[in-house]
């Protein structure tokens, strides 16, 4: 085996059994509270998988980033993998496993809505984007706890999401002004506009993982 | 030829340099024992030649085979190097490394297994049995001691031709120490695998190193065969006028004075013999001894 494949085959070892645990917890938690929900147990049950899949995911992704970088990483380095191999193997894993999941997640929340099926082509690549856009973030906060150690990286993520919530704002608030024609002619065009945030989502992605993989390039890693 | 070198190894954090400039060239199937006081730089030095951290400067090279022609390869980022070497860093699961503590034993030794190509389950299974190790068990739950058999089993299975052991009996029990001896000595004598054991204990695994490495304030102060080094370094005392004289033209170490009296760790030329008189009284030293005398502090 060559050195990425081992990589591959550790890491989806290790991302695949945290994120199988918690997943199997997630769907034992919601058949429970579908099954004294009263109502059809497959509806009840499809919505509160596509809420509990969407949050854990998510919720994964940025735990990954906080977790990995910092602990399994060094662990990998430590048994003569190279730097670059234990990045691809962390990534790759990493994003197989929580698109496989927003997937599953879209396709239960297309079962209880039959109203968006319609819809549901010109939507995925937005849905693939916007998980994208939550690797960037687990990147994110991987860079900075790797760099500045978990507490002051931290702390450095939460002012780095609320500088994006505000220029957010800031960018939402321009397009939708009065005599902005951007927005109005996107809206008229979802396709269009969920292939931008698609795009979008990918470029953000890439440059996280570039970025991360710049900052340990050279760094020490210490145990 | 078969071998793994440093050369001109410099490190630095920030503007400390804990390195100088280290040029070291370690042979395959031989067990060295880098000694060398806290903060003396073994680890770094260790790392670095093991291609888990980055040098400032100077390059680590490994020879994959005997043959004279071949390239050797360089160690950084390179995994056929690194496919050459293990170094087995001390767990240290407090602090900012805490998260490591959360894995189980078997995942860990599962990790290793994954990644090192030529790792040996049974002896891994072996070790496991020998230092009753409890597999199942968070690495947060296990002492220093049991922490230390963890890494020593990663190094020994993982059949490295060229194997760091960072501190392996720190915290161990005199039983586990020598069960650790006694495996490393059969491992060795049946791969013929380079060990390095960087150690404080040095009295206690003295026997089993082949040669000695002394790293003191980020230098190599020496490197030679053990048995010549403690038939050479000598204690010398009696008369300062006659303690003089034998030092003069001499490597001398660790100088004493007590009134008129003087004492001194002298090194003599190979081969050469120096007997008791009346004035003088030569005792040998042991590698501990000769390790205080050259870094210039009392036990």
């Amino acid at each position: 085996m060559t050195g990425l494949e081992r990589n591959i085959k550790y890491w989806f070892f290790y991302i695949g059994k945290t994120m199988g645990l918690t997943y199997l917890m997630i769907i034992g938690i919601c058949a429970f509270m579908s099954f004294f929900d009263g109502g059809n147990f497959m509806e009840v049950f499809s919505k509160n998988i596509v809420t509990y899949l969407i949050m854990a995911s998510g919720m994964s992704i940025i735990a990954f980033g906080f977790m990995n970088v910092t602990t399994i990483f060094p662990i990998t380095i430590s048994f003569s993998s190279r730097r670059s191999s234990s990045l691809i193997g962390m990534n790759v894993a990493q994003h197989v496993f929580c698109l496989l999941s927003f997937a599953f997640a879209f396709a239960c929340f297309l079962y209880i809505s039959p109203e968006i099926r319609p819809y549901a082509g010109a939507a995925a690549p937005a849905v693939f984007g916007g998980v994208c856009v939550l690797f960037f973030m687990g990147n994110i906060v991987a860079f900075l706890s790797d760099r500045f150690g978990r507490a002051l990286g931290m702390v450095l993520y939460m002012i780095f999401v609320l500088a994006v919530c505000v220029g957010s704002i800031f960018l939402v608030t321009a397009l939708t002004r009065k005599e902005s024609t951007l927005l109005p002619a996107l809206l008229t065009n979802l396709g269009a506009l969920s292939v931008i945030i698609c795009a979008a989502g990918i470029i953000l992605d890439a440059i996280g993982i570039w970025l991360l993989a710049v900052g340990i390039k050279n760094k020490d890693i210490k145990f | 030829m078969n071998t793994l070198e440093c050369k001109g190894i410099v490190k630095k954090f920030g503007s400390n340099e804990v390195l100088h400039g280290i040029d070291l060239t370690l042979e395959r199937g031989k067990i060295y024992g880098l000694i060398g006081r806290n903060g003396a730089g073994k680890t770094t030095l260790l790392s670095i030649a093991s291609g888990q951290n980055p040098a400032t400067a100077g390059e680590v090279t490994v020879s994959a085979s005997d043959d004279i022609a071949a390239q050797p390869l360089k160690v950084w980022d390179n995994q056929d190097a690194l496919d050459l070497i293990c170094f087995s860093r001390e767990l240290n699961i407090t602090g900012g490394n805490a998260g490591v503590g959360g894995l189980k034993v078997k995942d860990y030794l599962k990790a290793a297994q994954t990644y090192f190509p030529n790792y040996d389950k049974a002896l891994e299974d072996r070790l496991v049995k020998e230092f009753e190790l409890d597999v199942k068990k968070r690495l947060s739950k296990l002492s220093k001691g049991m922490l230390s058999m963890v890494t020593i089993i990663v190094a020994l299975a993982s059949k490295a031709p060229y194997t760091f052991f960072d501190e392996p009996v720190a915290g161990l029990d005199v039983v586990a120490r020598e069960t650790f001896y006694k495996i490393a000595l059969e491992e060795f004598s049946e791969s013929g695998r380079t060990f390095v054991i960087s150690t404080h204990i040095i009295e206690e695994a003295a026997d089993i190193f082949e040669e000695v490495l002394f790293l003191d304030k980020g230098k190599i102060i020496l490197k030679e065969n053990t048995q010549e080094l403690v038939e050479r370094v000598v204690h010398v005392s009696g008369k300062e006028e006659d303690v003089d004289a034998i030092c003069e033209g001499r490597q001398v170490y660790h100088v004493e004075k007590i009134g008129r009296s003087k004492a001194a760790a002298v090194m003599l030329e190979p081969g050469e013999e120096l007997k008791n008189t009346a004035d003088i009284t030569v005792q040998p030293m042991n590698l501990q001894q000769i390790f205080v005398a050259m870094c210039g502090k009392e036990a």
